[in-house]
């Protein structure tokens, strides 16, 4: 009965500009369509609603624009974001959170600067940031409660007062500012981003690229000596995302292509320093990320970079002269097919929803399986010795009790 | 002239404004599905939250309760219906809960045509506000006088729901559209496995239907991602992975055996069981499992699916609830359902709910059960609903149920009665005034539900299958014949809601202790509160999610207990925790790590629970009762049936073999008083008890002592009955904690591990 009714219904198709997809006439004049069973399909929704998608991406012209013209606001812009960054810094180091935690509040708060600005205070930067932060918690879930932001943050804020400030300054009435800074920044940050908070962080990315998973079902055929090889370029790009993201290097790619950058990276650093043969797998990239490699792109990115950093932050961390690469480097370091067709999605629904997977995989889940039994049998006997009722029982005791 | 000046005038009419354009459906050639592409306001700088005014019109409050409030609202761009529902927050002056947030995000990162999507979230002052700008009454607009801004989620309205489906008279299910059915569910939760999230709140209430049959997986409020692998055709998604999250998740009756027994290394199979729960439902049209309490529901899985043996689930006796396994309990899921299933369909029932959860089939793996390759095969296109339906129509659909059978004498009027049936009135004029009238003229042609043909296309038992009664079973048949029930009565529902917990109020909206407060929802009528049976069901999309008012740690979000890597901070999430900051000052983190205090209660510090509690075996021995009128006895029983608290005693009575063989009374004796209950209760026929045949297998003692397990243990020696949950349980819901549940000695039921 939910069937659509469409015989009263001008349901010409006619084709649309897009490939690949028809367009229904429905027309305003036309009369309601009504199914069987009395439903307008015009009042309701079609299987599927294609939303509108948020621009996160910029080129670099567009980046060191937004600091302005003018050198001394520039500056001062620059100055509270150092002062931000540090504050990210300070706080995943006292809350002991995760690099990735770090990474994505890094992202956040780049998104915004360029989006809306910073406030003016640097008072209210902090605030803004703490807000950032604790938004970033929540989506990495690594969490913490408000209390502990609060008491993170005016640690922070104590530490710039100087001695005789610090001590006037009533610690109480600090904290109850700050949390209710905290809820109200939140609030607001989530109404500006839109609740966009599908980050593509690089630093999460990276490590699900690489996962168990995919290494037994995509990477158990590559060369036994990149196998060996590659958990030092591996460590070497995580390295690099954690420092890169502190400059807004993440407004000028999605997240893949960060990934990707930052295996290039290591690898090319690899490949200057120690082998100079070095060069990834064949189809290395096209198998793993959903964009297509190629070295004119990684040599404009990692101009761009250098530009940031000669623009923004100067960072013990900056790359600085090894930001240098020719194309001739890059196409020595890579083996990609050069298509012009678009990449297909290595993550697609389709490519995993029938759950072939390798029997090496199914042994190594097997054997994780078997040790999480174990560790729950050893850790449950420890808490709860099993009693056997079949054995007799010392009735003396039993008296005594 | 005046023709031309008609014509302008006519032209006018057309052209004069704004022209709206709405956007149109297209269709994918490649998926076949049709779409239709939103677009980004030229006034936002961002896609994601807007405000009501210019965007949105609300049409209907569709309900209000725990859960927070839903309006039904036009999308004014597309004038298409959404349904808009706010999102409580706990405290104005805290953090956005998590758990909104991860709703929300998960929401934004799925599209498929089996999950429900998220067309974007509003900020602003309840819609009845803003109604006032749409040209309504002032006096609606003025009715909430809510002036704090909240956040809206917007959803796309869907006709039905499977609960409000499964309770309809007039629909009628075919075994082809419970198995299209069951593969867009298995489909849809595929899909969310291989996103690597877990959805924890499967259930008929929480999977939507739209108008052209296709099934949506709604209400993510308790979903979250998982760490591993995603799941394949063997193992679920997250196998082997040594995360941790809370147990307490997922609708009660819904829950899957290893978060009753308290594992907190789940994976995906979670929601597999709860699709085996809704596949069972679609034949007995009530949920499978209502277990009365957390425990409780461990019994009731292990009554339908058998205690699991150690090769049927290694890992049960190492669970924090390894308790319930020393059951005995035999599988009875074939003789209840197989008089719907065939072979094959009995077999993916029981690999569903397969009480292993790496023995459980997983989605992908499920959608290839020979089921679904067998006769009928699944429609092509499902060809439901034929009006709209909803859980919250469900008690509407009982009393039009009630009425097919008003033919039959009325009820003898009685003071309690009378009181029934007005309410029972009130609520049903209330219905009249529910979306009933709405229902499209044809439809008023359907046949009268007592006239729907007996041979319904799913075999429907000529006989309910043996069960033990429910409390609001037993008081509806108490009714008399006249309200016998020709469908099942709305049992599928959530359980009821625990009042709010006396003492402090920490929660500054809770109402306050000392003085009786009518609640909120009065003026919507009865069945807002509770309906005849004493249950609570305005639940539109799930429970109570973000504003858990209730004490009762029932479905917690994993607020912070999820997070693997947290353990050097000792915090509590929770509101009773809360202090004055102003006051204590640091003391806030010289508090110990979180323990949960409450849902199943599995703690490891109450050893004293484990041991068993010497007591008589009734409140008074026969010769001191003070007065026997007033305390009667218990009624000798005509037979004597062993027990497993007579064998918990053996020992005892062995020795004592003696006093039960002479048959002596032992009130005069100065034996413990254990002994004389043990021997006081079948004094009369204690001739017979050496002649009885060997005792079966049973269960264990210490469970039979404390809950009464099965009926025919349910009898303690002393002849008193312990009921499985009283009102002085613990567990039980909607009463209070009494003196007999605070105090460990005087309580009777031990309800920890």
């Amino acid at each position: 009965m939910a069937e659509p009714d469409v015989s009263d219904t001008n349901t010409a198709l006619k084709k649309s500009g897009e490939p690949g997809m028809e367009l229904e006439n429905n027309k305003a004049t036309s009369g309601a369509v009504v199914t069987e069973a009395g439903f307008n399909t015009r009042k309701l929704w079609p299987d599927l609603i294609k939303l509108p998608s948020n621009r996160w991406v910029y080129s670099c012209k567009e980046i060191v624009d937004r600091l302005g013209t003018d050198p001394k606001a520039a500056q001062l812009t620059k100055k509270k974001m150092e002062k931000c960054l540090m504050y990210f810094y300070m706080i995943k180091k006292n809350l002991r959170l995760f690099d990735h935690t770090y990474t994505a509040a890094c992202i956040l708060f780049f998104r915004y600067w360029y989006i809306y600005e910073l406030p003016q205070s640097l008072q209210d930067c902090i605030h803004l940031s703490q807000a950032i932060l604790a938004t970033a918690c929540k989506a990495m879930e690594n969490n913490r409660p408000l209390d502990m932001y609060v008491k993170a943050t005016c640690e922070f804020m104590m530490k710039d007062l100087a001695q005789q400030q610090r001590g006037r300054q009533n610690m109480d009435k600090l904290k109850w500012d700050v949390r209710d800074k905290l809820v109200r920044y939140e609030k607001q940050l989530l109404c500006q981003f839109g609740f966009d908070l599908d980050l593509q962080n690089p630093k999460e990315l990276i490590e699900e690229i690489f996962s168990g998973f995919y290494r037994f079902n995509r990477d158990n055929i590559m060369d036994e000596e990149f196998k060996k090889l590659f958990p030092k370029i591996l460590a070497e790009a995580r390295n690099f995302i954690i420092q890169a993201g502190t400059q807004p290097v993440s407004l000028l790619c999605d997240g893949y292509t960060f990934t990707a950058l930052a295996l290039l990276f290591a690898g090319l650093q690899y490949k200057r320093s120690t082998a100079p043969n070095f060069r990834f797998p064949r189809h290395f990239f096209q198998e793993r990320f959903p964009i297509r490699i190629t070295g004119p792109m990684i040599v404009n990115l990692f101009t761009d970079y250098r530009i940031l950093e000669d623009n923004f932050f100067d960072l013990k961390s900056n790359k600085g002269d090894k930001l240098e690469v020719t194309n001739e480097e890059v196409q020595s370091l890579i083996d990609e097919e050069p298509t012009d067709e678009t990449v297909p999605n290595p993550y697609d629904y389709e490519l995993i929803k029938d759950g072939v997977c390798s029997q090496e995989f199914l042994d190594h889940t097997e054997s994780k399986l078997k040790e999480l039994t174990e560790k729950i049998i050893s850790e449950s006997l420890k808490k709860r010795p099993v009693i056997d009722d079949n054995t007799p029982k010392d009735d003396t005791k039993r008296v005594k009790m | 002239m005046s023709q031309e000046g008609s014509a302008k005038r006519a032209d006018f009419k057309y052209k004069i404004g704004k022209i709206k354009h709405t956007p149109p459906v297209l269709k994918d050639v490649r998926s076949g599905l049709e779409f239709i592409e939103l677009e980004k306001r030229d006034d936002e700088k961002v896609y994601g939250v807007t405000k009501f005014l210019g965007n949105y019109k609300e049409e209907k409050k569709l309900g209000q309760g725990t859960f927070g409030e839903v309006y039904r609202g036009v999308h004014l761009a597309t004038q298409r219906q959404v349904a808009m529902k706010k999102i409580l927050v706990k405290t104005e002056n805290d953090l956005f809960p998590i758990t909104a947030q991860r709703e929300i995000t998960i929401l934004k990162r799925l599209n498929h045509r089996n999950v429900v999507q998220l067309i974007e979230m509003v900020y602003d002052y309840p819609p009845a506000q803003n109604g006032a700008a749409y040209g309504q009454d002032s006096s609606q607009a003025s009715a909430s006088a809510d002036t704090m801004k909240s956040f809206y989620m917007i959803l796309p309205y869907m006709v039905a729901d499977l609960s409000g489906i499964l309770h309809n008279p007039r629909v009628t299910l075919e075994m082809a559209d419970i198995k299209n059915m069951m593969l867009q569910i298995l489909e849809g939760i595929n899909y969310i496995h291989c996103k690597k999230f877990m959805h924890r709140d499967i259930k008929t209430a929480n999977i939507l239907l739209d108008h052209k049959g296709i099934l949506k997986i709604a209400d993510f409020g308790l979903a979250r991602n998982y760490y591993g692998a995603p799941p394949n055709l063997k193992y679920p998604g997250g196998a082997g992975t040594d995360a941790k999250y809370t147990s307490v998740v997922v609708t009660r009756w819904y829950r899957a055996p290893e978060l009753v027994l308290g594992d907190k290394n789940y994976t995906t199979a979670v929601d597999i069981w709860g699709i085996g729960c809704v596949f069972a439902e679609f034949f007995e049209k009530r949920p499978i499992l209502q277990g009365k309490t957390d425990i409780d529901q461990g019994h009731v899985i292990f009554k339908l699916m058998g205690t699991p043996s150690d090769s049927d689930w290694q890992l049960a006796r190492y669970l924090p609830g390894a308790e319930l396994t020393r059951t005995s309990y035999e599988p009875t899921y074939k003789e209840r359902f197989g008089k719907y299933l065939t072979e094959k369909g009995l077999d993916l029932l029981s690999t569903l709910l397969s009480l292993d959860p790496y023995k459980r089939l997983t989605a992908m793996a499920a959608m290839q059960h020979p089921f679904f390759s067998e006769d009928p095969l699944p429609k092509l296109q499902l060809t439901l609903p034929c009006e709209e339906s909803h859980e919250t129509d469900i008690a509407r659909y009982g009393q039009e149920m009630q009425k097919t059978v008003s033919n039959l004498p009325p009820a003898a009027p009685s003071g309690h009665a009378v009181e029934q049936s007005q309410t029972q009135q009130q609520s049903s004029r209330h219905h009249q005034s529910q979306p009933y009238q709405s229902l499209p003229p044809q439809k008023s042609s359907q046949p009268h539900p007592q006239q729907i043909p007996e041979a319904a296309p799913v075999q429907q038992p000529s006989q309910q299958p043996p069960q033990e009664p429910s409390a609001h079973q037993q008081q509806y048949s108490s009714r008399g014949p006249q309200q016998h029930r020709t469908t099942p009565a709305p049992t599928s529902l959530p359980p009821k809601p625990k009042p709010a917990p006396p003492g402090a109020r920490y929660n500054r909206e809770a109402p306050p202790q000392n003085k009786p407060v009518k609640p909120l929802t009065r003026h919507l009528g009865a069945q807002y509160q509770h309906n005849n049976y004493g249950n609570y069901y305005n639940h539109w999309q799930g429970g109570e999610r973000y504003y858990e008012t209730y004490n009762d740690g029932y479905p917690h979000a994993d607020r912070y207990s999820d997070d693997t890597h947290y353990n050097g901070y000792g915090y509590r999430s929770r509101g009773y925790q809360r202090y004055d900051m102003r006051r204590e000052g640091e003391s806030r983190y010289n508090q110990r790590p979180y323990a949960p205090q409450q849902g199943a209660a599995y703690r490891p510090n109450r050893r004293d629970t484990y041991k068993l509690v010497d007591r008589t075996g009734q409140p008074y021995p026969p010769e001191r009762v003070p007065n026997p009128e007033l305390h009667p006895s218990p009624a000798p029983r005509p037979k004597r049936t062993l027990t497993n608290t007579t064998q918990l005693s053996s020992h005892s009575s062995a020795a004592t073999g003696s006093t039960a063989a002479s048959g002596s009374a032992v009130s005069n004796s100065s034996e413990p008083v254990r002994r004389s209950s043990t021997a006081s209760l079948d004094n009369s026929e204690s001739g017979n008890i050496l002649q009885q045949k060997p005792p079966p297998p049973v269960a264990n003692p210490l469970e039979a002592r404390i809950y009464g397990r099965d009926e025919v243990q349910s009898n303690h020696p002393g002849g008193r009955l312990y009921p499985r949950s009283t009102p002085d349980s613990k567990n039980s819901e909607g009463a209070a904690p009494s003196e007999a549940s605070t105090d460990p000695t005087k309580r009777n039921i031990v309800d920890y591990y």
